[in-house]
């Protein structure tokens, strides 16, 4: 048996997840690409920092500034009577925060894409920035934005690391699959681990189907070669 | 209302002063080699492009003085033609050109689209789903009617006919004069090509390096070069005004002055058609002795040498032909013709050798 709530949560969190990240996504990424601002480059580094630090480095300073003692987690406690940490909700900032570069750096390859001409096109014509991005760039970025969020999605249902330290492991309330398995195998029950592990691979090798065939319809490398 | 831009851009290697006429359908020529800052200085006026320093004004409107203040392109009315269109690839014909069309009913939007497809003879497209499969020429006509459409106070046209072959390109020369000056919108427009120049120009400024060398109406700019840098780039030909009298079997009769020269119609022409007459200084040939009546469709013209000026292995002689001729000849041919101040000589013209820019 799959251990389904396990299943649902994760779903949840990969959902909302996405939602947030193309919310917030793409106007970062239209920024951090069309920007002129030197400092640019900063937020861009700090955007990737999640695709090379240590997911337990990032929990453990989430588990810091989100936790009882922090002016956040205080405030967010007196708020709504009970902790951010070890809530669905810290899970799911915490779950924004590391899969922030899936989101943003296939639809920055995307919009660097788009003929700037297009974009000074739309200016001349007398629409502001927010229309063009609406009308213009993301309509030419279709497939970079897809991608975006279905790396999001499958990114978040995979994260281990992160969701250990910030949420701990309550069933039903932060217990994600990855921990489910690494509970199972904690356990010695291999048959679960691996019907659970099973359903996951198959997962993943969907989404990879889909975000390659997303890339040949639009005819350009939305991963460009940062996706291994 | 007529009033001026004016225009004093310092960017990069550009340092452009100068004022534009702002007359209804005037159209003002940016003439230069690749390079010289043409563009940069039409793209400064768009709002495309900050400039260093420097202002840029119209008619007292502040658009950009190089520091704080600054009007963003979306806010200076003007309308803006690509080199090589730049439609939105993913929206119809329709949606193209009624893009910049803001704060109207929807019915007013619909009618502005229609006339402004009519005015660049595109009407026939309207319905069409794509903008893919539009011909390079039916693709530059939407464009124009999108910078047509929200009815801008000024129109940039970034090298229109260059990225077209050169059929399209002749024919569409012609009807964009016509569209630009009954449109009543004042233009700019950049080219290095100095027959779209002609075509297109009443009057040009002429930019080397990034610098303004030399502007006025477009006849005096071609045909008498302030200096030898202008003249290496505005080419060596005579820019006389004309007007076609005669077509016959793919010859066209014009009158220059006080003669009527025979050309070859390259171009398509009407009687009574106002055009340039072109003739490059290697094509005046020069002959002494009385000018031999039946060698049509030669052109012989009896002259009187004004000048020579030696450039090398080529010496310059400026003629007094009713008007006024400039021609290159060998300095071994001079000698033997005993060119010289007040000469009276023969200038003969190939009739293939005599190029009609209508306009």
């Amino acid at each position: 048996m799959l251990d389904w709530p396990s299943i649902v949560l994760s779903v949840q969190l990969a959902f909302v997840t996405t939602i947030v990240l193309l919310a917030v996504g793409i106007p970062l990424a239209a920024w951090l690409t069309f920007t002129r601002a030197r400092w640019a480059v900063a937020v861009e580094a700090i955007v990737a920092l999640p695709l090379v630090l240590p997911p337990t480095v990032l929990g453990y300073y989430l588990l810091v500034a989100l936790g009882a003692q922090s002016p956040v987690g205080r405030w967010w406690t007196e708020t709504t009577g009970s902790p951010l940490v070890f809530s669905f909700t810290g899970l799911l900032i915490a779950s924004i925060l590391y899969s922030l570069p899936f989101a943003v750096q296939p639809m920055m390859a995307a919009f660097a894409g788009i003929d700037r001409r297009l974009l000074e096109a739309s200016a001349v014509l007398g629409r502001r920035w927010p229309t063009t991005l609406a009308r213009v760039v993301l309509p030419g970025a279709r497939a970079g934005v897809a991608t975006a969020a279905v790396l999001t999605f499958a990114h978040t249902i995979g994260e281990f690391g992160v969701v250990l330290m910030v949420g701990g492991n309550i069933p039903g309330v932060t217990r994600t699959v990855s921990i489910d398995i690494y509970d199972d195998v904690q356990a010695f029950d291999y048959a679960a681990a691996g019907r659970t592990s099973i359903a996951l691979l198959a997962f993943s090798v969907i989404v990879l189907i889909a975000v390659y065939s997303l890339q040949r319809r639009s005819g350009r490398p939305v991963l460009a070669g940062w996706v291994k | 209302m007529t009033g001026v831009l004016a225009v004093d851009i310092h960017r990069h290697v550009v340092r452009a002063r100068m004022d534009i006429d702002l007359s209804p359908g005037h159209v003002t020529v940016l003439f230069g080699p690749s390079g010289s800052g043409k563009t940069t200085i039409l793209r400064a006026i768009a709002g495309l492009e900050r400039i260093d320093a420097g202002r840029i004004a119209w008619d007292g409107e502040t658009w950009d003085d190089g520091g704080r203040r600054v009007i963003p392109a979306r806010a200076r009315g003007v309308g803006l033609l690509f080199q090589d269109h730049a439609l939105f690839p993913h929206m119809s014909v329709g949606a193209n050109v009624g893009y910049g069309v803001t704060g109207v009913s929807r019915e007013e939007r619909a009618a502005r689209v229609d006339a402004a497809l009519r005015a660049v003879r595109a009407a026939h497209l309207s319905t069409r789903p794509t903008v893919h499969g539009l011909s390079g020429g039916e693709a530059q006509r939407i464009a124009l009617a999108r910078a047509l459409a929200p009815r801008p106070r000024l129109l940039l046209l970034d090298e229109p006919l260059s990225a077209l072959d050169s059929p399209t390109r002749l024919g569409l020369r012609t009807e964009l004069r016509h569209i630009l000056t009954s449109e009543g919108i004042p233009s700019i427009v950049v080219t290095h090509d100095r027959a779209e120049a002609l075509a297109l120009g009443d009057t040009a400024a002429v930019i080397i390096d990034g610098t303004i060398r030399q502007s006025g109406p477009v006849a005096d700019v071609f045909d008498r070069p302030a200096n030898a840098d202008v003249a290496a780039v505005v080419g060596v030909e005579t820019a006389l005004p004309g007007r076609v009298v005669a077509l016959d079997r793919g010859l066209a009769q014009v009158e220059v002055g006080p003669h009527v020269l025979t050309s070859v119609a390259t171009a398509p022409l009407a009687v009574g058609e106002a055009v340039y007459v072109c003739v490059r200084a290697e094509d005046i040939s020069l002959d002494v002795g009385p000018a031999s009546a039946g060698a049509s469709p030669r052109n012989h013209l009896r002259a009187t040498v004004l000048a020579t000026t030696q450039e090398g292995p080529l010496v310059r002689v400026t003629l007094d032909a009713g008007v006024q001729l400039v021609s290159a000849i060998t300095r071994p041919s001079a000698e033997e013709l005993q060119i010289a101040p007040g000469r009276e000589v023969t200038a003969v013209i190939k009739s293939t050798s005599v190029h009609l820019i209508p306009r």
